[in-house]
């Protein structure tokens, strides 16, 4: 428990009385370029998930004329820019001019079957409830002691949206997300406004910080405080209302910086302008018209884009449609006809007319991730010549994979596409096979395994999630949560992963710079 | 065991079971007919036990639990395995009896009185999921499966944060002037819609920092117009000029529209702490603007805080809660937002504790629009209009201009409906699930239904209630879901929690749905898929549910045949229906049914669909699932719906609703432990 002593706190950096009208902002709009080029950049995590069944071969480069590299027994690569023509089907060739940045993984499993549509997988490895918080939580609370920024698209048709950003989990809790792109612009760059990330100090939306706010902030505190020692409280509620209290406790840390900062007595702000020229506005969310779902994920990524730009957040995750029978048409996406439910009709797809229509579909997300990934890339550090992207690692993921052939819930396999290297610390621009070699035909086919029988299995997701972990410099203590490794471990760990060494405690082999 | 303990342990169970018996018979009444029509005084402090390490406690939700399953390893378990790895789980109280009676070796159990047979029946429909069912269903929609012992404790009562359409709709009754929507848009979007759990979005009570930063710039941002509205000053502020600060004017806020806000009076410690914020910022609208800001704030107004009762019989886990707690308590019960002036009046005058007034307040809230609003909002998420899938089909299946309407009408169908048989003409549920009254106004449900807009019925061969109509049977697609028409009815009509395939082991193919082909209709399709063991454990409730509506197309039309296209609209091949199904709503008592006119009106009559019906306005109400600790309430509301049933009197949906703030435990909290 935290000893919260902020009456006394207050006393000392506003005094007991403080005259108002408002000081103006007290929170520094902008970071100096000097500041920046004298401190090394920060590094960032951005996890995409775009949910359902796969088809995995999509994911994968096409071997038939490729030898791979043997590094290990059960690791082979291959250089991504020897790959002629598309990279993969669902990449096409879209990520062309990133090629060298990027890192496709083939044969990451789940270690239980459990993930069923379940987007929080692909930062825990398993399913909530298995787990206590995501990586995202992990990460950004170790980077910057707040909270990552949480984003879901809600379906423009789906009225009956869920809340929750689904992959993002703290303490046992699906993050609260946002859905409304101009929403979360208007917080992080109101004129006032600018916390990092979600959780930022911007507590106000279009008024000003102020030290009223510290004040308000403080006795709602206090309010809190007094009812939850209540005998009538239950511990439940007790719980819940700690949770109000920790949340209130971070804003007005937020505050306190902001006003310490302004009144000089923390060395001052920092000052670069950072003023976005388009902002976002009216985002469409309530709009009703399919096509506007495009328009919504561009002004997701746009606002990732300017919010790790201008140091609003290191951490963000999206996931790109809220599972739900009722998601929305897609028939808007070139390639997608008839009846076009992302869920149903795609996202199971059996034939191989709805297969290439989840082709279309993947191949519409990798376009939109290709643009915000070509914004990333520009310089930010004249030093090493690093672009944002560089400085940057963005995982897309998925909670299902499948094997050629098959479209179901399965977790085997999962199709893992990274970029940028986390300041140097992975080796990009390749494609790793982290299983045993398949021999004769199937060694030449993109999954080469095909049904159940044939299939070799290659190691835990986990091990990506450590991999990402230490990528963003954290150590094992870091995210281990009493015993080692990350996240939830099923059934399967001993009986498919147990000739497999050490993936609970190191990074994946071979992936590092 | 040995023969000679085996005699010995039988005469033992058998006096223990005589004294369980005699004490049960005379401890337990279906408390039915002991309730008044208005039962304020229903149950009175000295029917509460006086708590659980006292002589003579009150059964509880685990005692119940622990009878039905003492009793079940008693009489039971020598065939059917020890309780919790027992083969008959789920099985009814009906089913039971006709056991006993029908299989010769478990006649030496017609002994059994029937309520320890409910009560077998209660633990074995409960056991492991934490969510006890807290009814016994006979079958007969005139026997009220709740039973109710007097002396037992209310179900809990949990601190629960205001629903985000609470929290808008309470703002909008307090400053009807100055939250306007429109100019808060930014804020009001900003805050977390709240996560839907099974059908409703009323048990969400998570916090976020997205909710606290929504709360903090909305309250600041009212507050500010609201100190800058003259109206507003003059009439809840009384104090003309704010720039000069005041303490009469700080106390007659306080005391004032302070209270409405707060929905009680503050204490002595929130007058200090808010007199410190007012004291501490020397300008003085600036602190108004800070003190309206800070209570709209705090916990008091944010959750639904009961911390004022009065301790029942020295309990600490158990009160009557204060005038004001209660009037909060009906406001949003049967409003969906806190109390306004008249019924904060109304508590602190006192006239919630007289019986008749609390009685006509109540006529007043239920009637009142707000309360239509709310009530439709339980509707809507009852019957799911609101995730109505919208019609994909191709033009060759359905019109552009009919697909185009068709979502829209049949929400508002629905809608209409409900307010035509809860408010205009105060009908029944049994009017619900079998009107052949016609609402159709637009030209697709017209066209659908093969009705003009002024016809008084729509075919009754054809349908029959509100799960007959569109709303209830659009797909997205031209083909239609079974399986999902199915869960729909189980899960919102019969309550069951039907959990989702476990995926880890099932060959990923039988997942998807069958794809119409023109050697086989959909129904042998998924008979086929679903005939494993491992699938039955639900297909057997989801099939019959789906094939018993297959005489309605993708968009709800009425169809004689099942037809196969081609994929430009052809038609290739035609199956013939098969609407015969064993419902499985009442166990054994069911017979077949053909067809979903057949089946509304089973429906209609059972027992298992009303008490689903009133356990789901519960669930939507407390936020949170019922238990067997609920059982008297449940009771008491279930015997007002279906009140026609077993008098002259009429049975009325509006009855039961309103219900909910008179049956004898509303008045009570009960601490969650």
């Amino acid at each position: 428990m935290k000893n919260f002593n902020r009456r006394q706190f207050l006393k000392s950096s506003c005094g007991a009385t403080i005259g108002l009208p408002i000081l103006p902002s007290l929170l520094s709009q902008f970071l100096s370029e000097k500041a920046i080029a004298a401190t090394p950049p920060p590094l960032r995590f951005v996890a995409i998930h775009n949910g359902h069944c796969q088809a995995v071969e999509q994911w994968l480069p096409n071997l038939s004329n490729i030898n791979l590299n043997k590094r290990s027994e059960n690791v082979s690569e291959y250089n991504l820019s020897q790959i002629s023509g598309n990279l993969t089907p669902v990449l096409g060739s879209s990520m062309d001019s990133l090629r060298n940045k990027i890192l496709l993984i083939n044969r990451l499993d789940s270690t239980s079957g459990r993930p069923n549509h379940n987007a929080e997988f692909i930062l825990s490895g398993g399913v909530k409830g298995d787990f206590t918080s995501t990586l995202d939580h992990v990460i950004s609370q170790k980077l910057s002691g707040s909270a990552p920024l949480n984003l879901f698209i809600k379906s423009v048709f789906d009225e009956y949206n869920s809340g929750a950003s689904h992959v993002s989990v703290l303490n046992g809790n699906y993050s609260q997300g946002d859905f409304n792109p101009s929403v979360v612009f208007q917080r992080l760059f109101s004129s006032s406004g600018g916390g990092s990330g979600s959780t930022g100090g911007g507590s106000n939306t279009g008024t000003t910080l102020s030290r009223r706010d510290l004040l308000i902030a403080d006795r709602v505190y206090q309010d809190y405080l007094k009812l939850k020692n209540h005998s009538r409280i239950s511990k439940n509620d007790q719980t819940r209302l700690n949770q109000h209290m920790e949340l209130l406790y971070q804003v007005e840390t937020k505050l306190r910086a902001a006003d310490q900062s302004n009144s000089g007595s923390s060395g001052g702000g920092n000052t670069l302008t950072c003023n976005p020229t388009s902002p976002i506005n009216n985002s469409p969310v309530k709009s009703g018209i399919n096509s506007d779902y495009a328009v919504i994920i561009d002004q997701m990524f746009d606002v990732i884009e300017l919010a790790i730009k201008c140091q609003k957040t290191q951490v963000a995750t999206l996931m790109l449609h809220v599972y739900d029978y009722f998601a929305g048409n897609v028939g808007f996406i070139s390639g997608i006809s008839g009846s076009a439910r992302l869920h149903e009709d795609i996202g199971h797809a059996g034939d191989e007319n709805t297969r290439k229509m989840k082709l279309a579909l993947n191949q519409f997300f990798a376009q939109k991730i290709a643009r915000f990934l070509k914004n990333l890339d520009v310089l930010e550090d004249p030093t090493t010549g690093r672009t944002y992207l560089d400085n940057s690692l963005v995982l897309w993921a998925n909670d299902q994979g499948a094997l050629k052939d098959t479209n179901g819930h399965t977790t085997i396999n999962v199709p893992v596409f990274l970029a940028g290297s986390a300041g140097g610390f992975l080796k990009t621009g390749r494609y790793l096979d982290y299983g045993t070699p398949y021999s004769g035909d199937l060694a030449k086919r993109a999954v080469g395994g095909n049904e159940y029988g044939q299939y070799i299995y290659g190691r835990p997701y986990n091990q990506l999630l450590i991999t990402i972990a230490q990528a963003m410099g954290l150590q094992p203590s870091d995210y281990q949560g009493g015993s080692s490794g990350f996240g939830a471990y099923g059934d399967w760990t001993n009986d498919r992963y147990a000739s497999v060494s050490n993936h609970k405690t190191e990074i994946l082999p071979f992936i590092k710079g | 065991m040995t023969e000679s303990s085996k005699v010995r342990s039988t005469v033992n169970f058998s006096l223990t079971w005589a004294l369980v018996s005699v004490v049960l018979v005379s401890f337990y009444t279906n408390c039915t007919g002991s309730f008044k029509a208005v039962s304020l005084d229903q149950p009175s402090s000295s029917n509460f036990s006086a708590g659980s390490d006292s002589p003579g406690a009150g059964s509880g939700v685990g005692d119940q639990f622990a009878t039905g399953k003492s009793l079940y390893n008693s009489n039971c378990a020598s065939c059917h395995g020890v309780f919790d790895q027992t083969t008959k789980k789920g099985r009814s109280f009906e089913s039971i009896k006709i056991a006993i009676s029908d299989i010769s070796l478990m006649n030496s159990l017609k002994s059994l009185d029937t309520v320890s047979l409910q009560y077998i029946a209660q633990a074995l429909n409960g056991m492991g999921s934490g969510n006890q069912s807290p009814g016994a269903y006979t079958g007969d929609i005139k026997t009220n499966p709740y039973l109710c012992n007097s002396s037992q404790d209310p179900g809990i009562s949990i601190t629960r944060r205001l629903t985000k359409k609470e929290y808008l709709a309470t703002l909008a009754m307090l400053f009807p002037s100055h939250f306007n929507t429109n100019d808060f848009q930014i804020e009001i979007d900003s805050i977390p819609a709240d996560s839907v759990s099974n059908l409703f979005s009323t048990s969400d009570n998570s916090v976020s920092m997205n909710h606290i930063q929504a709360y903090s710039s909305l309250s600041t941002k009212l507050a500010t117009r609201l100190i800058e509205a003259p109206d507003f000053l003059k009439t809840k502020i009384s104090c003309a000029d704010l720039n000069s600060k005041s303490e009469s004017c700080f106390n007659q806020f306080i005391n004032g529209y302070g209270k409405l806000i707060f929905r009680r009076s503050f204490d002595s410690d929130e007058i200090t702490n808010y007199k410190g914020l007012y004291d501490s910022i020397s300008d003085g609208k600036n602190a108004w603007i800070s003190l309206i800001s800070a209570i709209l704030q705090s916990p008091s107004f944010l959750y639904k805080m009961e911390l004022k009762g009065t301790p029942i019989n020295n309990r600490s886990d158990l009160f009557k809660i204060s005038n004001y707690e209660l009037a909060s308590r009906i406001a949003f019960t049967l409003t969906g937002r806190g109390p306004d002036q008249q019924l904060f009046s109304e508590a602190e005058s006192g006239q919630l504790t007289n019986a008749s007034q609390y009685n006509s307040i109540i006529q007043r809230v239920i009637s009142s629009q707000e309360s239509k609003n709310h009530l439709q909002q339980f509707y809507g998420e009852y019957f799911s209009i609101d995730r109505i899938p919208i019609p994909s089909q191709p033009d060759w299946f359905v019109s552009s201009s009919i697909r185009n309407s068709l979502r829209s009408e049949a929400q508002q169908e629905l809608k209409d409906i409900v307010e035509y048989y809860t408010w205009t003409t105060q009908g029944s549920l049994a009017d619900l699930l079998t009107t052949d009254k016609n609402f159709a106004k637009g030209p697709a449900l017209t066209s659908i239904y093969g009705v003009n807009s002024d016809d008084k019925t729509i075919p009754s061969n054809q349908r029959s209630g509100i799960t007959t109509r569109a709303g209830i049977l659009i797909s997205q697609s031209q083909n239609v879901s079974l399986v999902h028409r199915g869960l729909l009815i189980r899960r919102n009509f019969l309550c069951e929690k039907i959990p989702p395939p476990n995926f880890s082991d099932v060959d990923p193919t039988l997942l998807m749905a069958p794809a119409p082909s023109p050697l086989e209709s959909t129904r042998a399709q998924l008979e086929k898929r679903t005939a494993p063991a491992r699938c039955m454990t639900c297909h057997s409730s989801l099939n019959p549910m789906g094939f018993v509506a297959e005489n309605y197309d993708a968009i709800g039309r009425f169809r004689s045949t099942e037809k196969i296209f081609d994929s430009s609209g052809n038609v290739i091949a035609e199956h013939p229906l098969n609407l015969k199904v064993s419902p499985n709503i009442n166990a054994t008592t069911d017979k077949e049914v053909n067809g979903p006119t057949e089946l509304a009106s089973v429906m209609a009559k059972s027992s298992r669909v009303a008490a689903c019906f009133t356990e789901q306005w519960v669930t939507f109400s407390k936020g949170r699932d019922v238990t067997m600790a609920d059982s008297c309430s449940l009771n008491f509301m279930y015997q007002r719906l279906i009140n026609g049933e077993t008098n002259s009197t009429k049975s009325k949906l509006l009855d039961m609703f309103s219900s909910i703030v008179q049956e004898p435990h509303f008045q009570y909290r009960k601490l969650e432990q």
